[in-house]
């Protein structure tokens, strides 16, 4: 239920009345208000002449400008329909605003009314007070009227239209903040412009270039983009304003900057150039907008006095720049002409990856993403890899990999490093390993409680809380892991990814220039591997576990070859690859002694299973049907042979359906046993509980 | 009777079949320990992949290279 907030319902009938006959009259009426609320309806006391279709009138809530007048474009707005006006009496007619708008405390905003379809002979009547007239003032406004459709507006201070705020102090939304995917291939830069919906940032196109290495990291409610000579920014926040000519005294880093006309507010971040034309980028502060052709004046840091007019009405983010430091000037200091990775570390911007430099690294100052001058006896300096104690790691840096603020890892070409702190205020570097380096910047994940995995010289390596030395933990199940894979930098991508969800560590092989995927799910719960292959479509190139606020966006996420985000979802029991889906060829085997005497053959005579699911239909999943062969052989790596050769089986079959099914009659000699089940079929899925058979001990093994 | 093991930790091929450690298999492909049925350890065939947006980031020869995403405060 709302309630009513500020309102001016009148004090001095017969009141005066307010015509709007024209599809220009646009009639407005200023408040303050006294609280804050959520304002969801504004009622008017309206009528329209007898017989008139007004069609529908917009009732919208505006900022005012430095002069108490509506300005920039509508807060909120709400529609109300001819039917509803009553063409004989005054009343109340409420309007619901499409959405509610939450109106801040001792802010002064207008109600605005107007109709495209007002004439002479469609009239809409707005009565107001007049204390000229021996009404008494409405000290929160004044009358406000326009015959310009809005462009610029005239005030009647002693009159008052009557109106009624209405709305509620309710929590209306614990929600502070909103999250965005951004998605880069193809030399585009691609964000969720709405809820699942993504949208190109087109100012972005073939500004990057995708062939070569990109990395690109949060910062700032912006994405800082590392591809080489393109350091790039994707700007979330700030408000654009643009001018010819910035004058004398440009703005600061932080300076407040003031529109003369609209007294539009912002806090400036960044600017293109220290003189002439400039476009200067900061958090606008009021809900007021910059226009164009007013004058912007400020006072910079050392107290001059800043002015400059502006070119143009200002921009809404998002916006895309290049990435320099501030001003473009050198005075703050330079990025490095080149680099490939970067992160955000201490609230500085780091960066690495120049190739005439590839061990050094460079980090902004603290809080200042575009200031990379280096200054003594500053603790939130910038600073890189040969200017201060923690100096270069002496490696060719590969990946950079923060924990916090606490310590970051520079994982190399052929060792990994720890610096611990800050580099600029007694921090060290350590050599973690001078035995192991990290493959590329995709090649290593965290899990929940920040251990690091990574892949390395020899397979698949974790450290605990991403400080300790590294362990190979995939070397006695996977002893020629690095050798199968045969993995050349130039030719395959290696990404590994926590699934929070699965447990586990995904890590892949992907070939670039043809998207052939293979790789191990590593389960933390059992601690083991499990291979996986995908089709080429689906070759994952980079993977990002997403919290959405949309919570059935929220997935792990895998960048794959063909330009599509594709996440594991437990109901699909095919790959999607475009078009169409595509079976997954799924089976497992085993290899099983069925002798307790190896000289002796033994007799499997028959072999249950009882597949997933239960009885069919019910609480469990189901499983759907597998086909099973089994093989003899006198001895283990024989049967293992001709599982994997597929060689001809001694019996073979399909089981179908859930539960336990009936016994197969094997009949099967020797000394060990070979068994497989598979299922390669579209639409289909198996598991299997529980595998049990009859043995019996016969003659000699010859 | 015997029970035969099903290779619930996965894959492993550092020892000769014989020597197989326990509750592994020298032979798998895309099974998970959790898998498409229920949220139960159990050897499973692997979920599949589907789409998670619509949009296709540059056409079909173009592999997105980078993912992540920016918050912005309301």
């Amino acid at each position: 239920m709302a309630t009513l907030y500020d309102n001016y319902s009148g004090t001095a009938e017969p009141y005066n009345a307010l015509t709007l006959d024209n599809a220009n009259d646009w009639a407005g009426q200023s408040f303050t208000t006294t609280v804050p609320f959520s304002l969801s309806r504004i009622d008017i006391w309206i009528r329209k002449l007898s017989g008139d279709n007004v069609g529908t009138i917009i009732v919208a809530l505006y900022a005012v400008d430095g002069s108490g007048h509506p300005t920039g474009v509508a807060l909120a707005s709400g529609t109300i329909d001819d039917s509803a006006i009553s063409d004989s009496t005054y009343a109340w007619i409420p309007c619901t605003l499409s959405s509610a708008y939450n109106v801040s405390a001792s802010t002064k905003y207008a109600i605005v009314v107007h109709g495209t379809a007002l004439d002479a002979s469609n009239v809409i009547i707005w009565s107001y007070d007049d204390n000229g007239s021996g009404a008494s003032d409405f000290a929160g406004g004044d009358l406000e009227w326009s015959t310009n459709g809005g462009s610029s507006w005239s005030t009647t201070t002693t009159g008052d239209l009557l109106f009624r705020c209405y709305g509620n102090i309710a929590p209306s939304s614990d929600k502070t903040y909103s999250r965005a995917l951004i998605a880069i291939g193809n030399h585009e830069f691609w964000y969720e412009s709405s809820t699942s919906t993504l949208t190109e940032l087109t100012a972005a196109n073939a500004d990057i270039n995708t062939v070569n290495p990109l990395t690109a990291v949060e910062a700032y409610q912006k994405v800082f983009i590392a591809n080489k000579t393109n350091l790039k920014v994707a700007d979330f926040l700030n408000t654009k304003i643009a001018t010819a000519d910035v004058g004398a005294n440009p703005p600061d880093f932080g300076t407040v900057l003031t529109g003369g006309s609209s007294g539009a507010e912002m806090i400036v971040d960044y600017i293109t150039t220290l003189s002439s034309a400039c476009t200067i980028y900061g958090k606008r502060i009021t809900t007021a907008t910059f226009s164009s052709g007013e004058t912007v004046t400020g006072t910079d840091d050392d107290d001059n006095a800043i002015s400059f007019a502006t070119s143009a009405v200002e921009t809404a983010p998002p916006h895309w720049y290049d990435w320099t430091a501030f001003g473009g000037d050198s005075s703050f200091g330079a990025l490095p002409a080149s680099a490939y990775l970067v992160a955000l570390y201490r609230g500085r911007l780091v960066l690495a990856g120049h190739p005439d430099y590839p061990n050094m690294w460079y980090m902004s100052k603290i809080a200042n993403p575009w200031k990379w001058i280096y200054e003594e006896d500053d603790r939130l300096t910038a600073v890189s890899g040969n200017n201060v104690k923690a100096g270069e790691v002496g490696d060719i840096i590969r990946a950079l990999i923060p924990f916090g603020d606490d310590y970051f890892i520079f994982g190399c070409a052929s060792s990994i490093h720890l610096l611990d702190g800050d580099p600029a205020d007694n921090g060290s570097i350590d050599k973690l390993s001078g035995t192991t380096g990290i493959y590329s910047w995709t090649a290593w994940c965290k899990d929940a409680e920040e251990n690091l995995y990574f892949f390395g010289r020899d397979g698949v390596y974790k450290m605990t809380g991403g400080r300790s030395k590294p362990v190979n933990i995939s070397r006695t199940a996977l002893p020629k892991l690095v050798l199968d894979w045969a993995l050349d930098p130039s030719l395959h991508r290696v990404v590994l990814t926590y699934d929070a969800k699965r447990q586990g560590i995904l890590i892949t092989k992907t070939t670039l220039s043809d998207g052939t995927c293979v790789g191990y799910f590593y389960s933390l719960e059992t601690e083991g591997f499990y291979p996986v292959t995908f089709q080429t479509q689906n070759g994952i190139f980079c993977a990002y576990d997403y919290n959405s606020d949309t919570p059935t966006d929220r997935a792990l996420l895998f960048g794959c070859n063909d330009g599509y985000l594709r996440s594991f979802l437990d109901t699909a029991k095919d790959d999607d690859t475009g078009a169409s889906d595509t079976a997954i060829n799924s089976y497992f085997g085993m290899v099983e002694p069925i002798t307790e005497d190896f000289d002796r053959e033994g007799v499997l005579t028959s072999l249950t299973v009882e597949m997933a699911g239960g009885a069919s239909g019910g609480d469990f999943s189901d499983s759907d049907g597998c086909s099973y062969e089994y093989h003899s052989a006198d001895d283990s790596e024989t049967a293992l042979e001709d599982l994997k050769d597929g060689a001809t089986a001694w019996g073979s079959g399909t089981l179908s359906g859930t539960g336990r099914k009936s016994r197969i009659r094997s009949r099967i000699r020797g000394a060990w046993l070979g068994l497989k089940f598979y299922n390669s079929t579209a639409s289909e899925t198996f598991g299997i509980n529980k595998l049990f058979g009859i043995i019996k001990q016969v003659g000699r093994i010859k | 009777m015997a029970e035969f093991q099903i290779p619930i930790k996965g894959y492993s091929e550092g020892f000769t079949p014989d020597k197989q450690p326990s509750l592994t298999t020298g032979y798998m492909d895309n099974m998970f320990p959790r898998g498409t049925l229920e949220e139960k350890i159990r050897l499973t065939q692997r979920p599949g992949l589907d789409k998670t947006f619509a949009a296709q980031i540059g056409g079909d020869t173009a592999p997105i290279v980078c993912i992540l995403s920016v918050t912005t405060v309301d």
